[in-house]
């Protein structure tokens, strides 16, 4: 990426407005509001807590709030102690490369006024965890100002289309971002209700038929139960809803023997397991124009067939 | 009356030894009516049909029964004499259609072309080649291809099942010129050909998964067939043809042979006519109409609504 710094360690990272993508494998660091805080202003905060915590305790004895004033005077220590360097404001993340930094640091929810030892660790886990992008986050504190995150992402395994919005998806169907196909060129498309879910099966499966695989353009998956593949030529195999296997074994037989993956072909309709339906587009059934009539077919035979028959229907119920 | 009140009688099963895909016909057919809103009764046919049809009182029977006594003629008989409208063919073009021999001849007098045979006794076919193979024996009036044996040129003899104490296909053998080429098949509804289809043999197509339903004698069927326009169109005029010729009503599907092949006669032949068309929702028909833009559901409705008697 053109404006990535030579490196990420003095990278200081702007907090982040919208989604980008990073794709560096290693360890990253966040820097969280601002980064240089002087001694003077330190020392004056240390004072103020001091004063406001004198003062609260005076009122709370006067007004009988002691339990009250100890939350508050808590506050206050965990205030002074962030003055006093202990904030979070580093955050070193490692295995990133596809969330983003807006989503690490929503979910990480820690700041510069957020203090070290009363950071909750797990709780940060489990909202990490929660971002669709990552399957399983590990954070420690690295005292006395930052935050190692160690995750581990999902790896994008398709495209997904559904109700007109495209997603791209994992190998479980779990939905982890909107992406435009362009986005992701590598990945196969699928779509349709329950596609993003079973794409892995149908492309396992698909493995070892590497001719059919690059001809494909896209999976799309119909009723939630079988499958079409549509080829770059705009021909359709329809595949069954199972015995999936036989019938590529059955359409690799028939593109080596017959070549019909370039053929003027509509469909290839596979979903009966007694026969194989080859649907031509009408260019190619019309095509031949020869006028030589069959041998051994009077004329006679060969009136219009559209005249209305002798017989009408009646006593219709 | 309104189309919810109306209350159809699917005939299924049957005698006949097509009784199993009636079944399978009659069930689809059941259920795409149900999902067309008829009141449906289905009635696995047996020698008590009639009182059974009079019990229920249906306002029309669709008959979905293939073969002997559901496709000959029988049935439709019944019907006929109990006044209640029915679906397809009636009484004589049923019982026409069904025997390849004399529905070749009016096939033949309407100018549609069929292939050269003759009837010949069982002991006749066995004792030596009744004409120049390569030919094809069948029962003269079974449905279906049961009990069609292929000869081909180099076989010396007729097949040895013709002298087996079990034959149980009659005495009388229709013997017939085998056609070479492509098969074409048509479907008529009412007065409209519909579009035809190349059904090809899947020799090269074998599943070797014998635990699947795959058959191992599956076939490839194309549509359209492509073969040249004026033979597509030809092959639909031939089918209107035949349906008109044997009086079929409803629906009719036309079976065709035509050799194209770069030595062959450049023939074109029709095989059969069937007038009780396989209906379930995959079969050669509902396919054809489907393509058409015409979903089984509205085939059946259209079927059910064409019903009548004196048909």
């Amino acid at each position: 990426m053109a404006n990535r710094a030579a490196s990420p360690y003095e990278r200081q990272l702007p907090v982040p407005q919208g989604r980008r993508t990073v794709t560096t494998k290693g360890p990253r660091q966040i820097q969280l509001g601002r980064t240089r805080r002087g001694p003077m202003g330190a020392k004056w905060q240390l004072l103020c807590a001091a004063f406001v915590a004198s003062a609260v305790l005076y009122g709370a004895i006067v007004g009988g709030q002691i339990e009250k004033i100890f939350n508050a005077t808590v506050t206050g220590a965990e205030r002074a102690a962030v003055a006093m360097g202990f904030g979070v404001k580093r955050v070193v993340v490692e295995g990133q490369r596809n969330a983003t930094d807006f989503a690490i640091t929503t979910a990480l929810g820690a700041g510069p006024e957020t203090f070290m030892l009363a950071f909750d660790t797990d709780a940060a886990k489990d909202r990490l965890e929660a971002v669709p992008w990552i399957r399983h986050a590990r954070v420690m504190r690295l005292l006395p100002s930052t935050l190692q995150v160690e995750i581990e992402e999902r790896d994008p395994y398709a495209i997904w289309q559904n109700k007109r919005q495209t997603f791209v998806v994992d190998s479980e169907g779990v939905v982890l971002a909107p992406a435009l196909p362009q986005a992701f060129p590598h990945l196969p498309l699928v779509v349709g209700e329950g596609a993003g879910k079973h794409a892995a099966a149908l492309y396992q499966t698909l493995e070892p038929y590497t001719d059919l695989k690059s001809r494909m353009l896209a999976a799309l998956r119909v009723g939630d139960r079988r499958w079409t593949l549509k080829l770059r030529t705009g021909t359709e195999v329809m595949l069954p809803d199972g015995n999936i296997e036989m019938a590529l074994e059955a359409l690799q037989k028939l593109e080596r023997e017959r070549g019909v993956f370039e053929q003027d072909i509509a469909a290839i309709d596979m979903r009966l397991l007694d026969r194989i339906t080859l649907r031509l587009r009408e260019t190619a059934a019309a095509s031949a124009q020869d006028t030589t009539t069959p041998a051994g077919v009077p004329t006679s035979a060969t009136g219009t067939i559209n005249q209305p028959a002798i017989h009408q229907p009646n006593g219709r119920t | 009356m309104t189309e919810e009140q109306t209350h159809v009688a699917v005939l299924m099963g049957g005698l006949s030894s097509e009784r199993e895909i009636s079944l399978r016909s009659g069930t689809a057919c059941a259920k795409a009516l149900e999902g067309e809103g008829y009141k449906v009764t289905k009635i696995d046919v047996g020698r008590d049909v009639a009182e059974r049809l009079a019990a229920i009182k249906p306002d029309v029977c669709f008959n979905a029964l293939h073969g002997k006594y559901g496709e000959d003629g029988c049935i439709q008989g019944v019907l006929e004499t109990m006044g209640l409208p029915y679906t397809h063919s009636g009484v004589l073009a049923s019982a026409l259609a069904m025997h390849k021999e004399r529905a070749k001849a009016v096939l033949r007098e309407a100018g549609v072309p069929v292939a050269e045979s003759r009837v010949v006794s069982r002991a006749e076919a066995a004792k030596g080649h009744p004409i120049e193979p390569p030919y094809v024996i069948k029962p003269p009036a079974e449905g279906s291809s049961v009990g069609v044996y292929i000869i081909r040129e180099d076989q010396a003899h007729p097949p040895q099942e013709l002298t087996s104490a079990d034959w149980a296909l009659g005495e009388e053998l229709m013997v017939e010129r085998f056609i070479h080429g492509r098969e074409l098949t048509c479907a008529v509804m009412g007065d409209e050909a519909l579009d035809v289809i190349e059904i090809r043999p899947a020799e090269g197509l074998t599943f070797y998964d014998y635990e699947s339903k795959y058959a191992p004698g599956g076939s490839i069927h194309v549509l359209p067939a492509p073969i040249k326009l004026n033979v597509y169109q030809l092959v639909q005029k031939l089918s209107v043809a035949a349906h008109r010729a044997l009086g079929c009503r409803g629906v009719s599907r036309s079976d065709f042979r035509y050799d194209d092949r770069p030595d062959g006669t450049g023939e074109l032949i029709c095989l059969e006519v069937n007038t009780q068309p396989g209906m379930t929702s995959t079969s050669l028909v509902p396919e054809l109409a489907a393509h058409k833009g015409r979903s089984f559901g509205e085939l059946v409705r259209w079927i059910v609504e064409d019903a009548s008697c004196n048909r």
